[in-house]
């Protein structure tokens, strides 16, 4: 804690936290904290940090020996004692921890003894009740949440405030449920509706809008760590973006959170999963993948499965469970061998934690995410019906062919690369002494320490493999320094997955005994050049397309030459196969690979680790399991994520649902309820109002975990519905707002500013989904840091230029730095809860940035075109932004600012039209430049306005 | 649950404590730029450290790639009789190794260059640094550096963030977050990247390295830029003059103000503060890019390069300039230092890109009176391997990577100058006395700014992080 913040909000704290004179105090509330931080590192959950053989996060362990806590008797409570021990070297907590206990505090401890020194089990432990609300006889009150806050409000003698003007409603309901604002239109067909439903009717149109999916689908890509790129070192493309138009869709068609729940942690292994189920189950393969040439997998593997069990229990329980990793957790009532049971739900997986160096690479296991099924389900029809009848033909003689692919140069289209040790190309040479030849002029070759390869993928043409094709490439081992092992791979679709080797068992890459890895048996004899054969079979090659070959080896010197295939003239009829196959192939590739969760078979052990390190597996093995504080698994089912996932969703688990509605509470009052969205533990902080959120977790487990249901109950609150506007006396006595005596206010997430921006304009192109776009950024930021070879960043035209900010390729090293500096989180880790900050860097964007720019000036644009008179364009402009009319005052700073770049632009025209060159948007070359040129200025003001970027 | 009711107002003083550190409120603290009252009474300099201080600043000159030692700073005579030989498996103690070294022979490789001993402190530099050379008992050596990754990413993350992988705050941001900022005009954490000369690819850098991982956002480290944008998004767009922009603001500010006297958030005054704060960094960035005006005696000091917008050389001297500024940490990096092959054509070009300006650097600080006050530190992520990586072709010969020794060098702001400190084995395998952590770097860099390593928490998801984790020891003996 920076030591300098505590002086300045003593003050507040006094004013403000005292319990009332007399008041009981609680466990839960008032000593709970205190012991947690000060004392429980050890006297805690920790066994072996655990000192003096004193536990006092228990109720057993507090009170095991003697003369700790005394019940009723401070005096003889030895706890206490120790607290204010007047020996330095006696006194609790040690000076060496750096800890502390006030007076106050000390007082507390003493007080809680008095009284009987009762214990409380943490509250986040315990299942929700299902209370009735208080009730209040008011007419304020709309639902239930407001009676629960009216309670609140009366014990403390305050009011709620009034309802917030109509302007203010629907574009803080706009806002909050789609992310963008109403349209002039929309305002004014709000206020002209005088039904008692009018409110009710916008709130049921938002939540049916397309747009609602997005909006709660920024939310879930912080949860989920979704990003575009690898992450690590080489952070190339990737593609997930599948899957997060899944969750797009899934909010959009309202499935119930516990299916999309369950869908996204265990898909995979509900019965006769679909492709949507798995392909749901991205959620845990949204985090970043090494790619660095020389890391060891298995260490990446296993920070991949911690960061599993962080964001896992993280978003689903509100449990920090990382600690856990090197050690018994501190603070929580979770030991390492739990951690480590919870470990093993993720922990198989078959995966590499690896990807090449190439864009779009994939990590095992994926799906591909199927484009059309329509169209596939045709081909594969025709398909079908073309075998059956060939299968029926009698089997006619055919001679075979032999064909050559690479000799002296690469197929057409083809990208070589050469990697690992030795040139990192793919080496031609001319035949001489040193360089043997064994068909044309040519020959590739490479030494090596250890591992090296050449190769090329993407040729223009693949080849077609009919049954009964042999492969075959010739080889030359140097006898003086020979390799001791050879492999040969071939590319389908972007899979290396198809491999044959020689010699000894020592290239890393595919599994012994399969198509992955298919052993030839020894080393040719070196010396000489030796053809080898490799029947497609073997290396599951048949009925595919190969475009690419690889040439690997461990060690030594060698040279490759003349490679290719040898098959079966082909009928006609075989041809046509060929090519309605090469069209399946070709969708289906172009549908993208997505990583996606499986179960390895037999499953892979889990062994609790050392310190948490990967090389460092202790014996003991562990079986998946759930934290004991949190219950237990049912009896007589598989202990697997499904089993997981679907306990987090029965009656059993006390975290799940108040976990959920407590995030989506801090979407429309910009804090939960529990302030602490990403932390329910005994760290965190209690819940405001402990009985509303038990309530709402219950009804919305009792709705069947309806999601929009929820969003309309809190937005149809009163509470909600209230001016957010601070009076004095609210903001000396609740500056936080923590006690809803009013309405929130807070900045918008960096997306719906931008969007905004784009909405007004009528820039923006609403498409839902599809692959990320690159919009504008400033040049060279991806050039500054980016490995050597990586591509740079290269912006897209058109309508990508204006798509929702959520569609924004989203790389981790470096993110979109306009929502970067609006504090959009750089996906590398789970984040629940982003910081708001105000700093010039985001005034700048707004300023400068040419999104904002070029969206103020088509702004302008549209305005000169609507109103003939420029006071009007100019009033129309501030509804546009702001959803209501300016009054006297601002219209009068508006016609001023504007009269004064009228003069300015009349006098320098050429800088008029510099400033509407901004952006590739094209200049509407009618209307006259001075004065678009002029609205655009006033326009990059409104823009930017705290009005403008606050939900009010 | 009826026991829970009244905690709405109970809010705890680690939560008030924990908001205010967030800077989510209006009472942003020891922030970024911020030109809040509050935060400038507590944070605009005023010393307020766990003890004195000796640096002010922090100047980080990082060189990314990890910069060989034998070459440079740690001189291995033995290796030129062990030269060639096959270093048995036994030798390596269970030290693992990259993925791109593992399989083959490890044979040991001498340095081709001569080293010499230099100033009063006779310290040991070789041929390729002979500015640094110049300034020996000006610096400290440290030679027994070790770390814990051995892969690019994970090492540079940890040296940045105390932890391999992402999520942690920045050192600059710790040191901008315990200090704050002196200048209200000027981010307190910047950072600068440049290009190395060497042929070989350049490892990447990511923006989680300056982050403020859980740290408010605001003490993300800013990256100054050459060209037309030194911070992002800096400059007008085409058509609005300085003059202009005032105007726009002027009424951004005006309706802003309209609109507090409506709704009474106080975060509305901020953002106004801030917009002014942005106006003024429009005329003080470029001010400060601007180099013209510093004499030729200066750029005598940095070398001719340092005119070149975007050289390691004009970012030494941004750096001074910086310095002179007030900002709390400012960071350099150098890429391209990882000699994997091509060490003999590419480790020179390299020094001739850093020589120079770093020991100008210090002469010029020295010069101005500002070394005392400042800390500089020199050095990559790891060290490099004793043998060669590939065949041992001394043409063409490199280095893989290796932790558990390297060596960096630290100057001024409370090191003991003229200092060789830590000794490693005649393979430069080990460190064999005094070893020095990355932890214990981080911890004694705090200690110089003044802030005791174990103190400087920040409570996270209910754990106290620290930059140095639970490890870190101050070193004393390279304390003046």
């Amino acid at each position: 804690m920076a030591w300098n913040c505590l002086t300045i909000f003593l003050g507040l704290i006094l004013l403000l936290l005292q319990p009332a004179a007399g008041e009981e105090i609680q466990f839960n509330r008032d000593i709970r904290p205190i012991l947690a931080d000060n004392c429980f590192p050890c006297h805690g959950p920790d066994s072996a940090a655990r000192q003096g053989e004193l536990r006092l996060d228990t109720e057993e362990g507090a009170f095991a020996s003697e003369g700790i806590l005394v019940r009723g008797k401070p005096k003889q409570s030895q706890l206490l004692s120790r607290l204010h021990h007047t020996d330095p070297a006696e006194r609790m907590p040690p000076t060496d921890s750096g800890k502390s206990l006030s007076k106050k505090q000390i007082e507390k401890i003493r007080l809680w003894i008095e009284q009987g020194a009762v214990w409380q089990k943490h509250w986040a432990f315990v299942r929700p009740v299902r209370v009735d609300p208080p009730r209040h006889r008011s007419k304020w009150v709309r639902n239930e949440i407001d009676q629960f806050v009216l309670d609140q409000l009366l014990k403390r003698n305050l009011k709620p405030s009034p309802r917030a003007t109509r302007q203010a409603l629907i574009r803080r309901l706009s806002l909050d449920l789609i992310g963008l604002p109403p349209s002039v239109a929309e305002v004014e067909a709000f206020l002209g509706d005088d039904s008692a439903e009018a409110y009710e009717k916008v709130v049921d149109r938002l939540l049916e809008s397309r747009h609602y999916g997005e909006r709660m689908a920024q939310v879930w890509l912080d949860a989920a760590r979704y990003a575009d790129s690898h992450g690590y070192s080489l952070d190339r493309r990737r593609v997930m973006w599948p899957w997060r138009d899944w969750v797009i869709q899934a909010y959009n068609r309202n499935l119930p959170f516990r299916d999309f729940s369950i869908q996204q942690l265990a898909g995979d292994l509900l019965p006769e999963a679909t492709v949507e189920q798995k392909l749901a189950t991205g959620f845990n393969r949204n985090h970043p993948i090494q790619s660095e040439g020389g890391v060891i997998n298995e260490e990446y593997r296993i920070e991949t499965v911690v960061d599993r069990v962080e964001t896992t229990s993280a978003v689903f329980l509100g449990l920090t469970m990382g600690c856990g990793r090197c050690h018994d957790h501190k603070y929580e009532p979770i030991s390492q061998r739990e951690f480590y049971s919870f470990f093993a739900f993720f922990n198989n997986v078959p995966e590499t934690a690896h990807v090449g160096n190439a864009d779009n690479q994939v990590d095992r296991p994926f799906v591909r995410a199927i484009p059309s099924q329509a169209q596939l389900g045709k081909l594969t029809s025709r398909l079908a019906t073309l075998r059956e009848r060939l299968a029926n033909q009698p089997k006619r003689e055919t001679s075979m062919t032999e064909r050559v692919w690479i000799d002296d140069q690469l197929p057409r289209g083809a990208v070589a690369f050469g990697n690992g040790s030795g040139p990192d190309k793919f080496l031609f040479v001319d035949s001489s002494a040193d360089h043997p030849v064994h068909s044309g002029k040519k020959s590739s070759t490479r030494t090596s320490q250890g591992l090296g390869q050449h190769g090329f993928q993407g040729a223009a043409e693949p080849i077609s493999i009919p049954a009964g094709t042999m492969l075959f490439a010739h080889v030359f081992l140097d006898p003086r320094n020979p390799p001791r092992e050879i492999m040969l791979q071939w590319n389908v679709g972007g899979s290396w997955e198809h491999r044959a080797i020689w010699g000894e068992n020592l290239i890393p890459w595919g599994a012994d005994g399969t198509s992955s890895r298919f052993a030839m048996g020894p080393l040719p004899e070196k010396g000489k050049w030796v053809r080898l054969e490799i029947p497609a079979e073997k290396v599951d090659l048949v009925d595919k397309q190969v475009s690419g070959w690889a040439f690997t080896q461990f060690d030594g010197q060698l040279h490759w030459d003349t490679a290719g295939w040898v098959s079966r003239q082909l009928s006609p009829q075989e041809q046509e196969i060929n090519l309605l196959q090469g069209e399946f192939d070709a969708l289906r590739q172009k549908a993208p690979m997505v990583m996606v969760m499986s179960e390895m078979n037999p499953p892979r052990k889990t062994f609790v680790l050392d310190r948490g390190q990967y090389d460092a597996p202790t014996r003991m093995e562990v079986q998946p399991g759930i934290p004991a504080v949190l219950g237990k698994l049912p009896e007589g089912k598989r202990p697997d994520r499904l089993t997981l996932a679907e306990w987090m969703f029965s009656g059993e688990n006390p975290l799940t649902a108040r976990v959920a509605v407590n995030r989506y509470w801090q979407m429309y009052f910009g804090t939960g309820l529990v302030e602490s969205a990403e932390d329910f533990g005994t760290q965190g902080t209690p819940p405001s109002h402990p009985r509303l959120l038990d309530w709402l977790a219950s009804e919305f487990v009792r709705s069947g975990w309806d999601v929009k249901a929820m969003q309309k109950k809190i937005v149809m609150s009163a509470t909600y519905q209230q001016t957010s506007r601070i009076s004095p006396s609210l903001r000396t006595v609740d500056p936080d707002n923590r006690l809803l005596a009013r309405g929130s206010r807070f900045r918008l997430p960096a997306e719906a500013i931008r969007d905004q921006a784009l909405f007004v304009s009528g820039l923006l192109v609403p498409r839902l989904g599809g692959k990320s776009v690159r919009p504008y950024q400033p040049p060279g930021l991806w050039k500054d840091v980016v490995y050597s070879n990586v591509p740079k960043f290269k912006q897209d035209h058109g309508d990508d230029l204006y798509r929702r900010s959520l569609y924004t390729y989203w790389k981790r090293s470096v993110p979109p730095p306009n929502l970067q500096a609006l504090d959009a989180p750089s996906r590398e880790a789970c984040t629940l809860t982003r910081s708001r900050t105000n700093t010039p860097q985001g005034t700048l964007v707004l300023w400068n940035d040419p999104t904002f720019v070029e969206a103020a000036r088509i702004l302008a644009e549209k305005m000169t075109r609507l109103e003939r008179e420029s006071e009007q364009a100019l009033e129309r402009m501030f509804r546009s932004v702001l959803s209501r009319r300016p009054n006297s005052a601002e219209r009068k700073l508006l016609i001023e600012t504007h009269r004064f770049f009228l003069a300015e632009f009349r006098e320098h025209p050429e800088r008029a039209m510099e400033l509407l060159r901004t952006g590739e948007f094209p200049r509407d070359e009618k209307l006259d430049a001075v004065e678009v040129a002029a609205l655009t200025a006033v326009a990059n003001a409104l823009l930017g306005l705290d009005e403008a970027v606050s939900r009010n | 649950m009826n026991e829970l009711e009244d905690l709405s107002l109970m809010t705890t003083r680690r939560q008030l404590l924990g908001r205010a550190s967030c800077g989510i409120g209006s009472l942003a603290l020891a922030s970024l730029l911020n030109g809040d009252a509050a935060a400038k009474d507590l944070n605009q300099g005023n010393g307020r450290t766990h003890f004195p201080a000796k640096a002010k600043r922090v100047i980080y000159l990082f060189q990314s790639g990890a910069p060989s030692q034998f070459e440079l700073l740690d001189y291995k005579p033995e290796l030129e009789k062990q030269h060639g030989k096959e270093l048995p498996a036994s030798f390596f103690r269970g030290q693992r190794q990259t993925g791109m070294t593992a399989g083959q022979k490890k044979q040991v490789c001498r340095s081709i260059y001569r080293f010499g001993k230099h100033g009063q402190s006779g310290a040991e530099i070789s041929e390729n640094l002979p500015y640094l050379a110049g300034v020996a008992d000006d610096i400290c050596i440290v030679r027994s550096m070790k770390t814990e990754a051995i892969n690019h990413d994970p090492a540079i993350t940890f040296f940045q963030t105390g932890f391999q992988q992402a999520g942690r705050p920045s050192m600059g941001a710790w040191a901008s977050y315990g200090l704050g900022s002196e200048n209200e005009n000027l981010p307190a954490y910047v950072v600068m990247i440049s290009e190395g000369s060497s042929k070989r690819d350049s490892q990447a850098l990511y923006d989680r390295l300056w982050g403020s991982g859980f740290l408010p956002s605001s003490h993300q480290g800013v990256k100054f830029r050459s060209g037309r944008d030194p911070v992002l998004y800096l400059s007008n767009p085409g058509g609005l003059d300085g003059r202009a922009r005032k105007k726009i603001m002027d009424l951004g500010n005006a309706l802003n103000r309209e609109h507090y006297q409506s709704i009474g958030d106080p975060e509305t005054i901020t953002r106004i503060r801030q917009a002014e704060l942005a106006y003024r960094m429009q005329t003080s960035v470029p001010e400060l890019m601007d180099t013209s005006g510093e004499t030729e005696e200066t750029f005598r000091l940095y070398g001719e390069s340092a005119r070149r917008p975007g050289t390691y050389a004009a970012h030494c001297l941004q750096a001074r300039r910086l310095a002179e500024r007030g900002v709390r940490f400012i960071q350099l990096y150098h890429r391209g230092w990882d000699q994997h092959g091509d060490l003999p054509r590419d480790l020179p070009l390299q020094c001739g890109d850093i020589d120079q300006a770093s020991a100008g650097l210090i002469t010029d600080l020295k010069q101005r009176g500002m070394l005392d006050e400042t800390l500089v530190i020199w050095g990559g992520e790891f060290g490099r391997t004793v043998y060669a990586q590939g065949g041992l072709n001394m043409a063409r010969y490199g280095r893989d990577h290796h932790p558990r020794c390297f060596s960096l060098w630290m100057a001024g702001g409370g090191i003991r100058p003229g200092l060789t400190y830590g000794k490693t084995d005649d393979f430069c395998f080990d460190t064999v006395e005094n070893p020095m952590h990355v932890y214990d770097l981080h911890a004694t860099m705090l200690h110089c700014l003044g802030m005791d390593h174990e103190q400087l928490t920040h409570k996270f998801q209910g754990r106290h992080y620290r930059l140095t984790d639970v490890h870190g020891k101050v070193v004393s003996s390279l304390l003046s």
